[in-house]
């Protein structure tokens, strides 16, 4: 185009500028006269380390748990992630033998003792092995934390498995679902004003009824929460009451 | 208005002075409008986006890092704005495919037309070839951008985009 007819343009639009001050004024002291939501505090004032928040984590699960329960889950828990420590071919013995005590445990603190000793195997053995298997060990103990507060077996999986991998992604942050872990993608459903936070500090947008969205100022970005170099994805298809869906697509030779 | 000066601003947003704000809003109102406009190519749906704008701009100071280039920042913002307010309410505006081509029926003559004001050269354009200039020139999108939120091919969008200059050009747009 023309510079001369953008500057026209742009001249003649400036013309036409409508005086909105009034009205953001009104829009400023309602927002403010209500009390800001826990969710739409900054993201780094809500963020917790994550040793604290395994801490945490296993304290409630020690608190709510009864012994017998927290057997049949460990089982359930441990040979999935014996299965991958095998299909990754590191830390093959330990997840055996940690696989092995768990089936073999009656109850009792014992149990989560190995329980949590084969999961601390299972995380650095995983720091080694690549960030799919990271996610697949945790959302395994996810389950079993889920499932022995109660909620029916198959049911607790799903949920739990969402809501502790969310978790461990991003912090105490974001509170959101787990659609899906493939490979090096991440797909969480979030509230709409967590994807706002992320739009407007990753300058991410969605598109209408794309698949295929991008970040506008870079295609990798650092993300804190999830502690890793991610391109975030939106996708507007899964754009339902309960939010949107992003997806996180780990960038693994910057994370290298 | 000068990096430095707009961070003062954020900061007295950040303390709650409104005076910030209203410095950011007189410097900047007409940009962002324009971008907004450009987008959504409707005045009433663009001054409802630019309210919220800077309402938005109010309440999340806190997420702008020092240092950025703000213009951008706030015309990314705004960008993305549009976009979702277009995405939440598709159904109410229509594509460009469903636009009348109004105007294609009162053909521009090949010749030079002369000089125009900048509004009656874009009367000549039809609303397909209005909405992408508008899209292009003030909402600062790339055809790929336009080709993807009209959901219309990029082809299509850039030869649109290629008529709309041949017939500025006959009116004197150089």
């Amino acid at each position: 185009m023309s510079k001369s007819f953008e500057e026209n343009y742009r001249a003649e639009m400036m013309k036409e500028i409508p005086d909105l001050w009034d009205r953001i004024e009104a829009g400023i002291e309602q927002t403010t006269a209500e009390p800001v939501p826990a969710e739409k505090q900054p993201v780094q004032k809500q963020q917790k380390s994550g040793n604290v928040r395994k801490s945490n984590k296993w304290m409630k699960i020690l608190a709510i748990a009864s012994p017998a329960l927290a057997a049949c889950l460990f089982g359930l828990v441990m040979i999935p992630a014996a299965l991958v420590f095998m299909v990754s071919g590191i830390g093959k013995d330990s997840a055996m033998s940690a696989s092995d005590s768990a089936t073999q445990a009656a109850g009792g603190e014992a149990m989560y003792e190995d329980a949590e000793a084969a999961y601390e195997s299972a995380e650095m053995t995983d720091e080694t092995g690549g960030t799919e298997n990271r996610y697949v060990a945790e959302g395994n103990f996810s389950y079993k934390e889920e499932t022995m507060a109660g909620a029916p077996a198959e049911d607790a999986a799903v949920q739990s498995e969402s809501e502790t991998e969310v978790s461990d992604l991003f912090g105490e942050v974001v509170q959101a679902e787990i659609i899906a872990v493939t490979g090096e993608e991440v797909t969480v459903r979030l509230e709409d004003s967590l994807a706002e936070q992320l739009m407007l500090r990753y300058e991410v947008y969605p598109l209408h009824d794309t698949v295929f969205v991008f970040a506008l100022s870079e295609e990798n970005t650092f993300v804190p929460e999830a502690g890793m170099y991610c391109g975030i994805v939106f996708e507007e298809a899964a754009n339902t009451e309960n939010g949107i869906t992003v997806r996180l697509i780990e960038n693994t030779e910057q994370n290298e | 208005m000068e990096q430095q000066e707009f961070e003062k601003c954020i900061e007295q947003i950040r303390l709650g002075n409104k005076d910030g704000l209203r410095k950011i809003y007189e410097e900047y109102i007409g940009y962002i409008y324009s971008v907004v406009y450009g987008i959504l190519g409707n005045k009433e749906n663009a001054e409802d986006v630019t309210s919220d704008f800077f309402i938005r701009l109010w309440n999340s100071a806190s997420t702008y890092q020092s240092g950025n280039a703000h213009r951008a920042w706030l015309s990314t913002i705004a960008r993305n704005m549009s976009l979702d307010y277009i995405r939440k309410h598709r159904r109410e505006m229509p594509l460009a495919d469903e636009l009348q081509d109004v105007s294609d029926s009162q053909n521009v003559e090949k010749d030079v037309v002369g000089e125009m004001s900048v509004m009656q050269a874009l009367s000549m354009l039809n609303e397909n070839e209005r909405r992408i200039v508008d899209m292009k020139v003030l909402g600062e999108m790339t055809f790929q951008e336009i080709a993807d939120l009209l959901k219309i091919p990029l082809g299509t969008v850039t030869w649109r985009y290629q008529n709309a200059i041949g017939k500025l050009r006959r009116c004197g747009y150089e």
